[in-house]
């Protein structure tokens, strides 16, 4: 008989939904007699307790307080939680905000904690969690021997949403106490830069040395453009001249900050290559040799010729 | 450091690279050892071995480098434990004595669909791993270029759809393989045995009036095809079908001369043909699609005036068409060389044969395109080579390392770039002198100590042992 | 003015590797370490600072670590770092990114800096738990993942931004001295020259040990334990296979799916 708690969270007052997949996450460890609680920290929090009183909850605790994010307002609310509630567990999504406060209010609190869960299951009593490592490269599993209390991030776009009509109750919490050390002055959009935004582009089709001739970089322009791509290159290309040094992604070339799909053609993944776009989620590596090191950083391997890929692709859109 | 190089050099041929030998053990640098092993006596060899392969981690290193030499692949290979088996089997400059070493003494399906993928895999591996039980050995040997016809013809009757597809794009497939495979593969395994060079004629026949337009469009690629085949494709229905058979090697000049063709995508493959005619061209070289007007623009058939007229273009792409294209006349160079968009300027920047005066005007530049141009080009004056290679960017600095005619002031500079990369590369150049490679060989990046390592082993020289 | 720049040496992974005996690790023959690929961001932003206000910005920075760990040390600074401290202790064998913002918290004690800059995250392991803790244990103002600083040394506050999801950035004002994780991209990290690589020879680096900052080990304990460690079922890789034609139509179907159309 314990209480798992979830901090949700908000924008600017609409909950984000990773929070729903938080509740999935802790739902899924849930064991007869526990209480599922959620907590929102809102400027107007009894209008999101709907949204949260999703199957399974019990509880949402509303903290009326602000819209700002503020980490230091929710590390006091976890404090606060922690001591009247001794909650076995408390989960957040591994959102940005999640990045200033989770970390803050375990170490104060002494708590169990691992960010960026993928999985978490029971075994007998312990709690157990997993999360990848080496980039990525292996995963592990992982408990809290001793620890009353475990707070954990879970990855976002890996649990569902959590759905269902729920019928929790809604309690009301005073904001306590908290020394506020920042304050929000604004937002600022992504950048729409005309003409060659590599770190603004969020989908990037890229092209290595497997372009071979310069006469050929046209034809990839004019891919880039028929999918809704900005076209990026490796080093060579621009070394040669070929296409402008705007284009190159890599060290000492540009970062693909906000991409989320990066197509490299004919790419064969340099370490120089690789640090501006190894970080992309969605990495397609298209290359004649399988055993070039793009493939080792790519989600989708497609072992090819990239003039056949290309043209190929060209019938799709 | 002068003095003792050319101390050396007097005593050529005696104690060749013994210094630098010397050295490399000395300091036990697993990548400057890597550099010189292939270029030094065998006796020192072992030597080298006890530096190179001291540990695990560096016999993984070495096992998995595509620049480790041949023969010490070769004698990695004996006795090799799986972690070393695997990358081995990976790692392209394996040799085949390696390679059928590993296949005898290795069992992992992983390692041994490596070997069957392998660009050094001989006929007699490939004919061994043909008969793996692992059906992804047998994916990787039909797959593999080297792979022999029978083998080919044989792998042909497997029930599995990867060999089938791999079967239909092998260049060992012969017409009656394809044909066993007709009447076994699904629609995709079809396509591709029609754009198969030895696809038979009775399959081609087929495919020309198939409903399905994957068959028509695999058929217009196959450069075996004939004639009256091809034109029929070129009246084809479907534009991506005409797109193929634009880009058909086969094709003769005349049938795309007449066509009259409604879809861009179509003018534009027109417009990247190698043989045009004057009409062709000046309609294209007018198209309302920009896509058709900038690959005309780098057309080696247009004449001066068209040339000219797309010089005015106000599109920046099309006019840099024109500045690369190798028929562009020298006045027009010298306009584009002044114009607007640095992109167009630097299109110019490349060329050798631009005149002096566009060389000049480009001078004046602080666009990074343009200056890596003119960093590559050996017309550009010394003393400009020489602020290039003082640039603050990398990319700038970095076009000295592809300049035949660098002076010697901007190549040092390259060689204490702060950019590792640059180091690495400028490593290769012709008229870098030996005593600034050979201080190289302390470089806190691998990669560079390897090159420096491996300059000097080949130009037999040896910088003085350091105190 | 002083600014900490605590760094992190990471472990990369070669592609195929085998376990430790106990399960709990990879074999280290498989490891490449090198500096932390964020931490090349946090030290450039305070060598930024350093260099628009002249020479009274001193940058420490300061590594958790074996003797291992002094080339990632060495490598910032090389860069222009002014000196070093590295922790060790054969009880940090298990340490997580809680056990090094114990660490840190004491090093602040000790070295009383203005402003703390951390890398966002690790490129091995992407706690993204160091830097936040350390703030959580002195009680000093922070935010993560900053895109972009405008700070004078001394100052009692700065403008920040963080990136947020999709690439919003949320403009704050932070009081100051504070804890920043530092996000990729919020400058341009320059390389060591190779005078600066012999420089950083020379700097002084404090070498320190738990006992020396007043921690045993259970001071130090990690805030999770690995139970096993082990290769996932599928590479990260899909691979994408059949005719070029069927490739390229799932490449367009995968486009499509992620773009949304």
């Amino acid at each position: 008989m314990s209480e798992i708690i979830v901090i949700a969270i908000q924008r600017d007052g609409e909950l984000r939904s990773s929070s729903l997949e938080a509740i999935t996450a802790a739902r899924g460890v849930k064991q007869a007699g526990d209480t599922l609680s959620v907590a929102i920290v809102a400027a107007n929090p009894q209008g999101l307790a709907g949204a949260l009183s999703v199957e399974g909850v019990d509880e949402v605790i509303a903290v009326k307080a602000t819209d700002e994010f503020q980490p230091d307002l929710i590390e006091a609310v976890v404090g606060a939680l922690v001591a009247e509630r001794k909650p076995s567990l408390i989960v957040t999504a591994h959102t940005v905000d999640a990045w200033s406060f989770a970390p803050a209010a375990a170490i104060k609190n002494g708590l169990g904690f691992a960010t960026d869960v993928m999985a978490l299951r029971r075994e007998g009593a312990d709690l157990v969690a997993t999360r990848a490592g080496y980039a990525e490269k292996v995963l592990m599993d992982i408990d809290f021997p001793g620890k009353d209390t475990v707070l954990l991030t879970t990855r976002t776009n890996v649990f569902e949403p959590a759905s269902g009509q729920g019928s929790a109750k809604v309690t009301e919490m005073a904001a306590p106490a908290a020394d506020i050390a920042t304050k929000h002055e604004g937002w600022k959009q992504p950048a729409d830069a005309g003409g060659i935004d590599i770190p603004g582009s969020e989908f990037i089709l890229s092209i290595g040395r497997g372009v071979a001739d310069e006469a050929n970089v046209e034809q990839f322009l004019e891919l880039a453009d028929k999918v809704g791509a900005t076209l990026g290159c490796s080093r060579p290309i621009a070394d040669n001249g070929w296409l402008p040094k705007a284009r190159q992604v890599g060290q000492s070339g540009q970062l693909a900050a906000s991409c989320r799909l990066y197509v490299a053609m004919g790419v064969s993944g340099s370490v120089q290559h690789q640090w501006g776009m190894k970080h992309v989620e969605n990495i397609v590596a298209v290359n004649t040799d399988p055993e070039a090191s793009i493939f080792s950083i790519a989600r989708y391997g497609i072992v090819g010729d990239m003039f056949e890929i290309a043209s190929e692709l060209e019938n799709h859109f | 450091m002068m003095t003792a190089v050319s101390d050396n050099r007097s005593l050529d041929g005696m104690c060749n690279g013994v210094a630098l030998t010397a050295r490399v053990l000395a300091v036990g640098d697993l990548y400057a050892a890597l550099g010189i092993y292939s270029h030094v006596e065998p006796a020192v060899r072992s030597e080298l071995e006890t530096v190179i392969l001291g540990t695990r981690r560096q016999r993984l290193i070495v096992a998995a480098a595509p620049y480790a030499p041949r023969n010490l692949l070769d004698a990695l290979s004996l006795g090799a434990d799986d972690g070393l088996a695997l990358r081995l089997a990976k790692n392209t400059s394996t040799p085949a004595s390696a390679l059928r070493r590993l296949m005898a003494q290795c069992s992992d399906p992983r390692a041994r669909r490596y070997l069957a993928s392998h660009p050094n895999a001989d006929a007699a591996i490939l004919v061994d791993l043909s008969r793996d039980d692992a059906i992804e050995v047998q994916q990787a040997v039909a797959g593999n270029p080297a792979t022999p016809g029978d083998v080919v013809a044989r792998l042909a009757g497997i029930d599995d759809a990867l060999i089938q597809r791999a079967i239909a794009a092998s260049p060992a497939a012969d017409a009656a393989t394809l044909a066993k495979l007709w009447d076994l593969g699904d629609d995709w395994v079809k396509a591709d045995i029609v754009a198969h060079p030895n696809c038979p004629a009775t399959l081609l026949a087929i495919a020309t009036s198939a409903p399905d337009v994957r068959l028509r469009r695999k058929l217009a690629a196959n450069p075996m095809i004939d004639q009256s085949a091809l034109e029929r494709l070129l009246t084809d229905p479907d534009d991506s079908v005409r797109a193929a058979a634009v880009r058909n090697p086969a094709i003769l000049g005349e049938e795309v001369d007449a066509m009259n063709e409604a879809s861009a995508r179509v003018r534009r493959l027109v417009a990247r043909r190698p043989k045009l005619s004057a009409d062709v061209i000046e309609r294209l070289a007018r198209d309302p699609d920009s896509w058709v007007r900038r690959w005309i623009a780098r057309h080696p058939d247009m004449s001066a005036e068209l040339l000219a007229e797309l010089a005015s273009s106000e599109e920046a792409e099309v006019r840099r068409g024109v500045a690369r294209n190798s028929s562009c006349p020298a006045h027009l160079l010298v306009r584009l060389a002044a114009d607007p968009a640095p992109w167009v300027q630097a299109g110019v920047a490349l060329r050798e044969d631009a005149p002096a005066e566009a060389i000049s005007i480009l001078l004046n530049t602080s666009d990074r395109d343009v200056l890596g141009a003119l960093g590559r080009n050996r017309n550009t004056p010394a003393q400009r080579l020489v602020a290039i290679a003082r640039h603050d960017d990398a990319d700038v600095r970095r076009a000295i390392v592809f300049n035949p005619a660098a002076p010697r002031e901007a190549l040092v500079l390259l060689a204490a770039d702060p950019y590792p990369l640059n180091r690495a590369m400028i490593v290769g150049h012709a008229r870098l002198d030996d005593a600034a490679v050979a201080d190289l060989l302390d470089d806190p990046e691998p990669q560079v100590r390897f090159s420096a390592a491996r300059r000097l082993a080949r130009h037999g020289n040896q910088p003085a042992l350091k105190p | 003015m002083k600014i900490l720049v605590p760094v992190k040496q990471i472990a990369s992974l070669d592609d195929q590797f085998e376990m430790r005996d106990d399960g709990r690790d990879v074999d280290e023959d498989y490891l490449e370490k090198d500096l932390n690929e964020f931490d090349h961001f946090s030290v450039e932003e305070a060598l930024l600072i350093k260099e628009a206000a002249g020479d009274e910005v001193e940058v420490v920075v300061a590594i958790v670590g074996d003797d291992d760990a002094d080339d990632a040390l060495r490598t910032a600074l090389a860069k222009g770092a002014d000196r070093g401290i590295r922790v060790w202790d054969d009880a940090l064998a298990n340490a997580d990114g809680t056990s090094i913002a114990r660490i840190l918290a004491k090093l602040v004690e000790r070295e009383k800096p203005d402003m703390v800059f951390t890398g966002a995250q690790s490129s091995d392991f992407g706690s993204a738990t160091t830097g936040m803790a350390l703030a959580g244990l002195l009680g000093w103002p922070h935010a993560a993942v900053v895109s972009n600083l405008e700070y004078k040394p001394g100052a009692s506050s700065a403008t920040l931004r963080r990136e947020l999801e999709g690439g919003l950035e949320e403009v704050m004002t932070i009081k100051c001295p504070a804890v920043l994780s530092i996000q990729l991209g919020i400058n341009q990290p320059r390389y060591a020259s190779l005078r600066g690589i012999k420089q950083a020879k020379q700097k002084p680096v404090d070498e320190l040990s738990l006992d020396d900052l007043g921690l045993d080990a259970s001071d130090v304990a990690p805030a999770f334990n690995v139970r096993k460690m082990y290769a996932p079922q599928r590479g990260k890789a899909e691979l994408i296979t059949g005719s070029a034609a069927e490739q390229a139509a799932r490449l367009a179907q995968i486009i499509k799916e992620i773009r949304g159309m």
